[in-house]
């Protein structure tokens, strides 16, 4: 089913230069999309468009069938969470505690019943030892867990994650990765949008959208667009190492036929 | 560029419950001019390390010298002795695209200059060679930079630091959030201005840019200095157990050899790997 579209959609931020042109896009529910693309190609506006962040110049976003406008927007808003590359942008609270609460009480959560949902959620990201305490104390992958927890309080359709795992060293960027796949398996509807660089991550979701200059160049499953070794270089992309690296074993005659998981390939490459 | 640390520890809040030994006893020498990538997990220390440099901390104990200076617990700098270690060593923070300020490119990247040499009579001139550098035209000058890309904003803030001309650049996690196309364009950048005679500390998570660019690494774990050397001979034993990332072909490697194949120690990317399968298949 689908839950978000993007119809004829045009955005720019000074009125002279369009950020986004003519874009068409369609979400199914429970799709986990990648938006990569170089810096400026427009994903992050894209992906802030796609849940009403901002506003369509022209053009319209459709959620489950609703054209959003000024009046309604709330529908996708209180259905809909982003967490954003440098986690420090994205507090409000003093302490953890009152940060995940900030979005229950703009829902209008009554009092008594916030402190067992701020405690149920906390324990599920891994973050109730740190519920008192300031936001800014806490590592690049507690601050995303802690966001993540305040996001998941409010039962979201949609979570975007705007280049969520770009700051996290490798520990934390593991961590953070496994996470949203844990919350994905409990929650299949749950559509995530992942805005990203890194091309494993992009490689690994069920539908691959490329930007460049604000439109959209490719959208189709990763094999599919990751096959586009050369247009995707003249874009400025690279293609995941394991996609290079069958190709060239392809090219030479070493395999015979392609395999992305590491471990037999090697096997493949040995036999 | 003479850099020496020699005995230096290093303690957070030293006389509390919440001390913290972020170094010990630090002895490095750095003489070559180098691309020198320092890697290490969060909390390793490593920030610590190139804050000693900058003079943004002081030892607890120990001795760290860069060229004639001295940052040491004893020796008391001031004023305009502090501005001496910082115009000799650009320092770029993570997200330095947020530390611009100014209404205009071209005023951002004097700033600088400006502060640092107040009798410098060509400020503009120094920025606009910077922003040369940099790969921005003079249609950048007179923009806000609060309306570039973040990749934009990037390059400005790197001119910003390059206008007073430093022999010293230390940069923190400089591709952190960039494309590849982005992260190759500031990479080679940085080795152009490596070249101009310029030495490089780069703080660092990513493997591949250590791989391609650094002509050493340093891997700090635990407050002390785990491995130095060069990265093609690192990379290839085990680093994750400091909590790295095995650059991708080494991890091919890895798993070429546990499968019982011979590859040779030059093998370090794609096509050299496609020679040695096919010369020794």
């Amino acid at each position: 089913m689908e839950i978000l579209k993007l119809n004829n959609v045009s955005y720019s931020y000074n009125k002279k230069v369009d950020v986004l042109t003519d874009v068409n896009l369609s979400i199914n529910a429970g799709e986990d999309i990648a938006i990569i693309g170089h810096n400026g190609s427009g994903k992050s506006t894209l992906g802030k468009l796609l849940i009403s962040l901002l506003k369509p110049r022209s053009g319209t976003l459709s959620f489950n069938g609703t054209i959003i406008d000024n009046k309604n927007d709330s529908l996708i808003r209180a259905k809909s969470g982003i967490v954003f590359q440098n986690p420090n942008n994205q507090f409000i609270g003093v302490t953890v505690r009152d940060d995940i609460a900030f979005g229950l009480e703009n829902k209008c959560v009554p009092h008594e019943k916030m402190d067992a949902i701020i405690n149920e959620y906390a324990s599920k990201m891994g973050v109730s030892n740190l519920l008192d305490k300031e936001p800014s104390t806490l590592s690049g992958g507690q601050k995303q867990r802690v966001a993540l927890a305040g996001i998941l309080a409010m039962l979201p359709d949609i979570i975007v994650f705007d280049e969520a795992l770009a700051m996290l060293d490798p520990k934390g960027k593991k961590e953070i990765s496994e996470l949203i796949k844990e919350i994905k398996k409990n929650n299949p509807a749950l559509t995530i949008i992942r805005i990203t660089h890194d091309l494993d991550e992009a490689f690994n979701s069920d539908k691959v959208v490329v930007l460049s200059k604000g439109k959209i160049m490719f959208n189709d499953t990763p094999i599919n667009v990751f096959k586009h070794v050369n247009e995707l270089k003249e874009l400025g992309l690279d293609i995941p190492f394991v996609v290079k690296l069958n190709q060239a074993l392809l090219n030479e005659g070493l395999i015979s036929e392609v395999d992305y998981n590491l471990h037999s390939l090697a096997k493949k490459i040995c036999k | 560029m003479q850099i020496k640390f020699n005995h230096v520890f290093f303690t957070y809040n030293a006389d509390s419950p919440f001390k913290v030994e972020a170094l010990k006893d630090i002895n490095l020498e750095l003489s070559e001019n180098n691309i020198t990538a320092i890697v290490g997990r969060t909390g390793s220390g490593k920030s610590t390390l190139t804050e000693l440099i900058n003079k943004l901390l002081t030892p607890t104990s120990g001795e760290v010298h860069i060229n004639n200076l001295v940052n040491a617990p004893k020796v008391k700098i001031k004023g305009k002795a502090i501005k001496e270690f910082r115009k000799e060593i650009g320092f770029l923070f993570q997200f330095s695209e947020n530390q611009l300020f100014e209404d205009t490119v071209l005023k951002d990247v004097m700033f600088g200059v400006q502060s640092f040499y107040p009798k410098n009579k060509n400020p503009e001139a120094l920025a606009k060679q910077a922003l040369t550098l940099v790969g921005l035209d003079e249609s950048f000058y007179n923009r806000s930079p609060f309306d570039l890309s973040g990749g934009e904003k990037k390059k400005v803030a790197i001119a910003g630091v390059l206008a007073y001309q430093p022999k010293l650049l230390i940069l923190d996690e400089p591709t952190a959030g960039l494309d590849v196309k982005g992260k190759k364009e500031i990479m080679d950048l940085f080795k152009k201005i490596h070249e101009s005679g310029v030495a490089i500390i780069l703080v660092t998570h990513d493997m591949d840019v250590v791989l391609d660019y650094a002509d050493k690494m340093i891997i700090i774990d635990d407050g002390q200095i785990q491995k130095i050397g060069a990265p093609k001979d690192i990379l290839q034993e085990d680093v994750e157990k400091y909590n790295l990332e095995t650059p991708n072909i080494y991890q091919v490697i890895h798993l070429l050899k546990a499968n019982g194949k011979n590859i040779s120690s030059n093998v370090n990317d794609i096509p050299s790997l496609i020679k040695e399968l096919k010369h020794h298949g």
